[in-house]
């Protein structure tokens, strides 16, 4: 194509989108809602509800606290004579990292015996003076020399206790019976590892804290304790019933050192199918909770969906149900959620406040627009996506997709989509109305939501057929892959 | 979950203790995925939208509705009274499909809790200070006495009468037990608040949730401790009232001839009033005395490890102290009054001192033999436990709901 005929094309699709846009502004739903319409979100609360028939006083006849943690903070349990070593590998954990130690001291009240080992890949802040004082071991290794799978098998080596405790270094208790609880529910519902569901601290994101909800409704543990065994061979089953997170995963040392950790990434759920497939169980409680959420910028979403999907998809053979047909597809379909994207945030940067409902139709129909990959659009929230999407926009040729590409096109612009949806689906169930400060803060998981998209579109990209054609595709894949 | 918080003040227009508490609350548990509401009062509704008699904004992503102070009686600021709110306000909680409430604060909120009730809906109750029992708040009588009982409201109306009749006293006294009673859960946020509650109200069961802290608002770098060791710095962190009792210890700083101290005040001073300008003097006539004015959260903990020591002088028995508990955190030793959750908290970890209430000779001599020990304040410092962060109090709050509310399925 010359360049004077993708200046047409290019000409001709902002002339498209700017029509789409002021058919959307001139909606009734665009117009700026005052606070003082937002009675309307009482009228949707008179829903066809009638008032609840039992009256209080019978509940608290019946009531007795039946979750084990609050039980335990009520009346606080019997220590247990468990003797527990407590692993954390840590690199440059910040000055939070004191507060969960100490706080793992506090657990000392509950069991037998605590040990804190720590495994530190090459700090430079105050991780390993902080150790020092209130661990029993600091390792110190080379960062070169860190996986995850390595850090947490030397600090295991380390460990003298009768059960190991793999943590994280921002992960924090619930209480100060929070060991004491994973041991009882370890031998109670006689698993080989145990894990705690997160809990999000109250400076997650929203892109975050909505993965986690998904996360662990997949798992079918967020709020009760599940018991995972080897049911079939695919995917989903091994995922949904090895379910082990080393944010918090408690094993018998002995049972432990049969396995160990064992790849590059994945590590934790390497181990659960290790285990499934010999016959254990594992488990995950959404009973003990463990506080643990990121609030990281889009570029680590990026990764982070690009490394998960890479990471599936070598540990699972049935992960991907049919590769894509070619890269271009899926590249058109990366520049339109972005495109899509940018447009939602012009427009929604305008808004004052609005009902949640609407604001979800608008994002629905501009997602749903295919804007034919022509323009370029910085999304002006974060350097590095930018940055990104101009590369894959430079990438893509801009050429008229075949059918098979149409077809890659369709379906991952709809996984895409689905994300975002899903997404609003949540938030819109916490909000009814929305504010700046709200708008502004949906804005920015937004981003954080299609980039992670777009990471797992990039990453679907090298299972193409004709991924040889597009060496900057591998170029970028492994730029990307570090530092997750 | 859809969970309604009642509470007697909100944001933007109040930040106080139990203001923070149902925030942290209400963000932490919107991020678990459930949908919360704050029904409150407001005093200004420049901001706000929805009815003119029931108002409706966000703050910070919570929603919120709220009622006008001129639309209530004069009298819900001290008393437990029923009275009307209009249909709007009926509507919202007959038809919110609210699975529970949790009161943060009863004061002019008595006629949603009556609704709450009516409507069936489960509610629970955080006594965040004394308004049940004591419409003075704090226990201390109009002698200046503190009151550990009301005895049913028969003391009250001995002790502190004012323009009350007495049968009003006992009927309010009749009211908060009725509440209390209709609570599914009682939860306290210290020990010492639950054993005052158990002591009035015998027949009921109280339970200790203590309030969360902030951690996420600690900053990299605040978490530096003071090297110092020269000089001992002490530090006030909070309103500037009276009953605070600051004025009691500059009086006592004052009278230690001791260039080897200094004092951090921190803390809103309310202009034009006579303690306002008391405080002043007394600040301005002693140069070892820094005054901060009022500060924002962040800056608390950046004091609280500037200070070797947080003084608390309060004249009346806190019934819990976020500052006291983000001293904690920071391994800030304190030296507090000998009463209430103060007291209680000092004497059970040994994390600081105690001095007696309003004595002036007692926190000099105080704060004198702590000059003369600082051996006393590192082992001190060692005792320090960490506090609840807020999201352990949100999780226990969200298992409690859930238990209550699956309970409430299965009947």
């Amino acid at each position: 194509m010359d360049q004077k005929t993708r200046i047409k094309i290019l000409e001709k699709e902002l002339h498209d989108l700017r029509s789409h846009l002021e058919k959307v502004k001139a909606t009734k739903s665009w117009k700026m809602l005052s606070i003082m319409q937002s009675a309307r979100g009482l009228i949707s609360l008179k829903s066809n509800t009638t008032p609840k028939k039992n009256a209080p006083g019978s509940i608290h006849k019946h009531f007795e606290a039946k979750n084990p943690v609050l039980r335990h903070l009520l009346k606080p349990p019997q220590p247990l004579d468990h003797k527990v070593s407590v692993v954390i590998p840590t690199y440059n954990a910040g000055h939070e990292f004191l507060f969960l130690i100490k706080k793992l001291r506090q657990q000392q009240q509950g069991i037998g015996e605590i040990e804190i080992i720590i495994v530190d890949s090459g700090s430079t802040d105050d991780t390993i003076s902080i150790g020092r004082m209130w661990a029993d071991k600091v390792i110190e290794i080379n960062q070169s020399e860190f996986t995850h799978s390595h850090a947490r098998n030397i600090g295991a080596e380390a460990a003298t206790n009768e059960y190991l405790l793999f943590m994280v270094q921002d992960a924090f208790p619930i209480g100060d019976y929070w060991i004491h609880q994973l041991l009882a529910s370890h031998s109670e519902l006689n698993v080989a590892a145990l894990s705690a569901v997160e809990f999000c601290r109250i400076d997650s994101d929203w892109a975050h804290s909505v993965g986690v909800l998904n996360h662990y409704t997949f798992l079918n543990s967020l709020n009760n304790d599940r018991v995972g065994k080897l049911e079939s061979s695919n995917h989903i089953s091994l995922r949904q019933n090895g379910h082990l997170s080393n944010v918090t995963c408690l094993i018998k040392k002995e049972v432990f050192d049969k396995y160990r950790f064992r790849g590059w990434y994945g590590e934790d759920l390497n181990l659960a199918i290790a285990l499934l497939k010999d016959g254990h169980q594992n488990g995950m409680s959404g009973l003990c909770k463990v506080i643990h959420s990121h609030n990281r910028n889009p570029n680590y979403h990026l990764k982070r969906g690009l490394v998960d999907v890479i990471y599936l998809n070598e540990e699972f053979e049935d992960f991907m149900d049919r590769p894509p047909y070619s890269v271009v597809g899926i590249l058109h379909a990366i520049i339109d959620m972005f495109n899509g994207l940018k447009v939602f945030i012009s427009l929604a940067s305008q808004m004052n406040s609005v009902n949640m409902e609407e604001f979800r139709e608008w994002l629905t129909k501009l997602m749903s627009l295919n804007y034919k990959a022509a323009m370029f659009q910085a999304i002006d929230l974060d350097p590095d996506i930018d940055k990104f999407y101009k590369m894959i926009f430079d990438i893509y040729d801009h050429q008229p997709m075949t059918q098979s590409q149409k077809l890659d096109y369709e379906n991952y612009s709809k996984l895409g989509y689905d994300r975002v949806i899903n997404f609003l689906d949540y938030v819109s169930h916490w909000y009814s109305l929305m504010d700046r400060w709200m708008i502004s803060e949906v804005n920015s998981s937004l981003v954080k939501v299609v980039a992670a998209n777009a990471g797992i579109m990039l990453a679907s990209c090298l299972f193409a057929d004709d991924i040889g054609e597009y060496p900057e595709i591998i170029e970028l894949h492994d730029a990307l892959k570090g530092g997750v | 979950m859809k969970i309604l918080y009642v509470v007697h003040q909100f944001f933007p227009e109040f930040k106080s203790g139990t203001e923070i508490v149902t925030l942290g609350l209400c963000r932490t548990l919107q991020l678990a995925g459930n949908s919360v509401t704050v029904f409150t009062c407001n005093f200004s509704d420049q901001t706000q939208g929805g009815s003119n008699y029931l108002r409706h904004h966000t703050y910070e992503g919570i929603p919120v509705y709220s009622v006008h102070r001129s639309n209530l009686p004069d009298s819900s600021d001290i008393s437990l009274e029923s009275f009307a709110h209009n249909q709007e306000v009926v509507d919202l909680i007959k038809h919110g499909e609210f699975d529970i409430c949790h009161v943060m604060h009863p004061m002019r909120m008595v006629p949603i809790i009556e609704l709450v009730i009516q409507f069936g809906i489960p509610y629970i109750v955080t006594l965040t200070d004394f308004f049940f029992d004591c419409y003075l708040v704090n226990r201390i009588n109009y002698q200046n006495e503190y009151c550990p009982s009301s005895e049913g409201g028969k003391r009250c109306a001995t002790t502190c009468l004012g323009g009350w009749d007495k049968k009003e006293l006992i009927e309010r006294h009749k009211k908060a037990a009725k509440i209390l009673s209709g609570a599914v859960f009682r939860a306290c946020p210290s020990s010492f608040v639950k054993r005052v509650f158990e002591r009035n109200y015998s027949n009921l069961e109280f339970n200790i949730i203590p309030h969360g802290m902030h951690f996420a608002d600690i900053q990299p770098g605040l978490m530096q401790s003071n090297t110092d060791n020269e000089i001992l710095t002490l530090g006030f962190i909070g309103s500037i009232i009276e009953i605070k009792g600051l004025h009691v210890l500059l009086d006592a700083f004052g009278k230690i001839d001791s260039q080897e101290i200094k004092l951090i005040v921190a803390g809103k001073l309310i202009p034009g009033t006579g303690y306002a300008s008391n405080i002043e003097s007394m600040i301005n006539s002693d140069d070892r005395v820094e005054y901060m004015g009022e500060i924002n959260h962040k800056e608390v903990f950046s004091i609280l490890n500037e200070i070797d020591l947080l003084c608390m002088p309060s004249l009346v028995p806190e019934a819990a102290s976020i500052a006291f508990s983000e001293a904690m955190i920071c391994g800030t030793p304190v030296l507090g009054s000998d009463i209430g959750f103060i007291k209680e908290s000092l004497e059970k970890s040994g994390a600081g001192v105690l001095a007696k209430r309003g004595d002036v000779e007692h926190w000099k001599t105080s704060i004198i033999k702590l000059i003369r020990s600082p051996q006393l304040l590192k082992e001190m410092s060692c005792k320090t436990t960490m506090p609840l962060r807020v999201e352990e109090e949100a999780y226990y709050y969200e298992a409690l709901y859930r238990d209550i509310v699956e309970i409430k399925g299965t009947l």
